[in-house]
């Protein structure tokens, strides 16, 4: 396979996956000024529940898109009880003097994952892809011999088609023009007769469907497992910064920035084993992004109201 | 001079606040607040730097911090509104025009005013965001532009015209007049008149005393969180301690 090819291929999955996470993790910045430290751990529980359901309730007779479509609307459930018990209880308060959310959702992210340990299972499991053929798209071989699969076509557009709709939505909607009130000046946004409070749900729920998403288009090719929590966890926040917390486009961006630096670290690296300095290198392009802008390629300076 | 001349006796206030009472952490902010806006009035509360101007306003509509430290009743078209939401008291009909202006940075001149009648649902938003820029000519030019690049004067319209286009039946506006050219702040008073001419029930914080005066019925004075004094604008437009401590006399 060419090097060529298999950058592109990795850059365009792996991070589209990277920025549905960051995605998730910005809305809920924008929204709150918090950062959810469960939105890892709802990847990992959108990728069991779709395994459970796919292997125990259905005995694998139900279409897999079918139970993209449940794990997805589950998933934003999730989301939006990790607002009602963890942040929503905290009150009207100053997120930057105030640190027990960060507490509580990291504290959230635990139990969820102890509870797929304890009810779901405890070991790493396949899923099979989506679908195993789009129309005008069988699995087949593109130039230079890449293989790749439709569960692959998928994970490429899928997060593309989200991505654009949601903002979309956003500047288009009575709705998401409240929902960027919020974001803009919370106080101001109540003031409108907006209420907040909703508006922050809205926020968790659509973080958590985006992060049931993810756990599920990816599992085809990363299986389902626990350590994917911090790995998308992790990666998703860098990328979600990079982009500019807050920036809708900017998560994906960053997204395929951060998969690039990996693929590309793979396969050109002076020293033998790229594995071991894919985190390194990445790590060195956030803080190399952050030195030169620090709210992000996409990020607006934050400016303090008084 | 202490009790208001009571405009219509025998009316209910619009709005009546007793004995209001705000804390931030052990700092008290108001002491015991007494205050009645009837329908069709405007009524301004003047005092100095950190009299607690704000903090009544941020009460009134709810949209304060710290509604967990207030004490006393806050009364509006009849209902008890103290430490509501700020949302559900700018649904009954009240708009607040805060102090700083608070536009939507990112958002458009026009998206501003449309988010102002975010609840509305009938059929006359878009005559009214016409009305708007008949009134504010410069938020016209300045539709498609960001709020947060456009001047304070401009910024401060902007505030304004957001809070009409929720066809309010209550204004309150924080020192409108706050860091603008002398030019402009004869622009924001004369829509404020104009706005007290249309009938409008109006609430208006102030520094600049004598104008402040000049447009409103009647008026309170606010110093360290009490009220000193209060009574008909006029009347106190002339009072020889207001001349000294306020209008620079
Ligand atoms: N968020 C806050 N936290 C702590 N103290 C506050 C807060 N807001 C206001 N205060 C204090 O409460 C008092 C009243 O403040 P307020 O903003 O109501 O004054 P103001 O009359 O509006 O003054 P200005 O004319 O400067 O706007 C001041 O002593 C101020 O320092
Ligand atoms: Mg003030």
């Amino acid at each position: 396979m060419s090097d060529v090819t298999q950058i592109a291929v990795y850059t365009l999955t792996i991070g589209s996956i990277y920025g549905l996470v960051g995605f998730g993790y910005s809305l809920i910045f924008s929204t709150t000024r918090i950062v959810n430290f469960a939105q890892g751990t709802l990847v990992l529980v959108g990728g069991y529940l779709a395994w459970d359901l796919y292997a125990h309730a259905f005995h694998g007779d139900v279409a897999l898109p079918i139970i993209l479509i449940l794990v997805v609307l589950l998933s934003a459930l999730i989301g939006v009880l990790v607002d009602l018990v963890g942040v929503a209880p905290l009150g009207r308060f100053d997120p930057r003097t105030n640190v027990s959310w960060l507490v509580t959702t990291f504290g959230l992210g635990i139990v969820a994952e102890e509870l797929v340990r304890r009810y779901i299972s405890d070991s790493s499991q396949t899923l099979p892809g989506l679908v195993h053929s789009l129309p005008l798209f069988g699995s087949r071989r593109l130039p230079f011999g890449v293989a790749v699969s439709a569960s692959d076509v998928l994970l490429v557009v899928v997060p593309i088609i989200v991505v654009v709709l949601l903002e979309v939505i956003q500047a288009r909607t009575r709705l998401g023009r409240a929902f960027r009130a919020v974001a803009q000046d919370r106080q101001a946004a109540s003031l409108m007769g907006i209420n907040p409070t909703v508006m922050v749900m809205i926020a968790f729920a659509l973080a958590g469907a985006l992060a049931g998403l993810a756990g599920v288009l990816v599992a085809p090719r990363l299986n389902v497992r626990f350590n994917i929590s911090v790995t998308l966890g992790v990666y998703g926040f860098i990328a979600a910064v990079i982009g500019g917390l807050g920036s809708t486009r900017g998560a994906m961006i960053g997204g395929y920035l951060i998969a690039f630096v990996e693929a590309f670290t793979g396969v050109w690296n002076p020293f033998s084993s790229g594995e071991v300095y894919k985190p390194i290198a990445v790590f060195i392009i956030f803080i190399a992004v952050l030195a030169v802008r620090p709210s992000g390629l996409f990020g607006k300076k934050i400016v303090e109201k008084v | 001079m202490t009790a208001a001349a009571d405009p219509a006796p025998e009316r209910t206030p619009m709005l009546s606040v007793r004995s209001l009472h705000v804390r931030y952490g052990a700092a008290q902010a108001l002491r015991g607040i007494d205050l009645d806006v009837y329908a069709g009035e405007v009524v301004t509360v003047i005092g100095g730097n950190g009299a607690g101007k704000s903090t009544t306003l941020k009460t009134v509509s709810g949209v304060s911090e710290m509604l967990k430290h207030v004490d006393g009743s806050i009364t509006f078209l009849g209902k008890d509104i103290v430490r509501k939401p700020a949302y559900r008291i700018a649904r009954m009909g009240m708009a607040h025009v805060p102090e700083g202006r608070r536009v939507f940075p990112d958002s458009s001149a026009e998206e501003n005013l449309m988010l102002g009648a975010y609840r509305r649902k009938d059929s006359d938003i878009a005559s009214d965001l016409e009305a708007v820029y008949a009134r504010f000519p410069i938020l016209a030019e300045r539709r498609r532009q960001p709020a947060g690049l456009m001047s304070g004067g401009e910024q401060q319209m902007l505030a304004i015209g957001r809070g009409l286009m929720a066809k309010p039946t209550f204004l309150l506006l924080d020192e409108p007049s706050l860091g603008l050219a002398p030019l402009v702040v004869e622009q924001v008073f004369a829509a404020i008149r104009q706005l007290k001419a249309e009938g409008l029930t109006i609430l208006l914080v102030e520094q600049l005393a004598t104008k402040a005066l000049a447009v409103a019925d009647r008026a309170y004075i606010l110093e360290t969180g009490s009220v000193v004094m209060s009574g008909s604008a006029t009347d106190l437009a002339h009072d020889p301690k207001v001349r000294a401590a306020y209008l620079g006399a």
